[in-house]
């Protein structure tokens, strides 16, 4: 077999080759790592380059699935879109810890062209950076959740993740104060690890190393395989 | 090229090559996407050229992070086999076991270019810049990883 593999070993060979993550593993992944930031919104991913063909199918199905978990709480909030749904409802996820579950219960289909844009929040209307951040002492947030105020949508617990990931990168006291929002916007929200990872480096960049240590080893604790360990370490300087 | 399309196109060979890398069946999801996270960060370093080189540069490295801090925890039992997509009988299992096992023998230096090479199908050109190594080192330890594979496996003469 000097040269050339066997007949048996390529077999063998072609049957590793098949492995691999399974559609419901790729699903989560692609999940998290857009409410990451690190893949693009769902509206953005129908101009993604062609796929291999391989995943060409799986990342259709991907796409659609993140559409629907994105557009979910779009659905619940906004009372101005009566677009009926068209597609087939989202089965439960939950994780491998057990924290955390969405709950789907009325998935929209891709938004029509004349439906309107979904409510955004400006700026200017999130409290101002010198605001505390630990939830013990926060004045009121001005975005109430999804059901207490029906004339302000709430923002998406997904916009309000990705406006922290963008301020962090210019202004860490905004980026912290968006994650205490989102906290009380979304106290079990699915996106606690994503939050938390972004409270994490926006303390660091603050010079706030005991709180960012801390709040960093609690998420550790609580999500002992978060994918984000190593981006805790780098931001408090040490394994949480 | 986006971080979207490398996650379609490569998200499989990212985990089957943190697998080879030691990384544990159930943290094969995690440690995926962490790769994934990373490749988003360095983005804009990157030339865009030859993807799977580098993603398996980030994979080596997040799955040599990742046996750091893997002797610190406590081990679980693992119960069940993580979800994967190969539909494979029992005898073909036994089959890939035994390969795996295999492959385990092997250094590390020829095993990787073996997987690069046998499994991901990749040039030799390719292999050569992802282990870091001159073309015709890639060559010979490819030559050397065959012999002891098919040693190990009773098929030399």
């Amino acid at each position: 077999m000097a040269e050339q593999a066997s007949d048996r070993t390529q077999q063998l060979l072609r049957a590793t080759r098949e492995d691999g993550p399974s559609s419901d593993a790729m699903e989560r992944m692609s999940k998290r790592l857009a409410a990451a930031g690190a893949l693009a919104l769902p509206s953005q991913l129908q101009d993604a380059p062609r796929v291999a063909p391989r995943f060409g199918a799986l990342a259709r199905s991907i796409a659609a699935m993140a559409i629907a978990g994105a557009l979910v709480v779009s659905w619940q909030v906004t009372h101005t879109i009566s677009t009926p749904p068209t597609t087939a409802p989202v089965a439960p996820v939950s994780s491998e810890s057990g924290e955390r579950t969405t709950h789907v219960e009325t998935p929209p289909a891709v938004r029509p062209v004349n439906t309107p844009e979904p409510p955004t929040l400006s700026v200017d209307q999130l409290p101002s950076a010198a605001a505390p951040a630990t939830p013990g002492n926060v004045r009121a947030p001005r975005v109430t959740p999804p059901t207490e105020n029906a004339d302000s949508p709430a923002p998406l617990e997904l916009e309000l993740l990705q406006r922290a990931q963008a301020a962090l990168g210019r202004d860490a006291a905004q980026a912290l104060s968006i994650t205490g929002e989102q906290a009380r916007a979304y106290p079990s929200g699915e996106y606690v690890q994503e939050r938390e990872v972004i409270a994490v480096e926006a303390l660091a960049q603050l010079g706030r190393k005991d709180e960012a240590s801390s709040r960093a080893h609690a998420l550790a604790e609580r999500f002992p395989r978060t994918p984000y360990r190593r981006r805790l370490e780098i931001a408090v300087g040490h394994a949480p | 090229m986006t971080v979207d399309a490398l996650f379609s196109s490569y998200a499989g060979f990212v985990w089957r090559t943190l697998r080879h890398f030691g990384v544990a069946p159930v943290d094969l999801e995690d440690q995926t996407q962490e790769v994934f996270l990373v490749a988003h960060r360095r983005l804009a370093q990157w030339d865009g050229q030859n993807p799977r080189p580098w993603l398996y540069g980030i994979a080596r490295r997040c799955a040599a992070g990742y046996r750091r801090v893997a002797h610190r925890r406590h081990e679980r039992t693992v119960e069940t086999m993580p979800e994967g997509r190969g539909q494979h009988d029992s005898s073909e299992r036994a089959e890939l076991s035994l390969l795996n096992r295999v492959l385990q023998t092997l250094d590390e230096d020829k095993r990787a270019v073996f997987l690069l090479h046998e499994i991901e199908e990749m040039s030799m050109r390719e292999v050569a810049e992802s282990v870091n190594c001159p073309l015709q080192t890639a060559y010979t330890r490819l030559y050397a990883a065959r012999r002891e594979i098919a040693r190990a496996l009773g098929e030399e003469p």
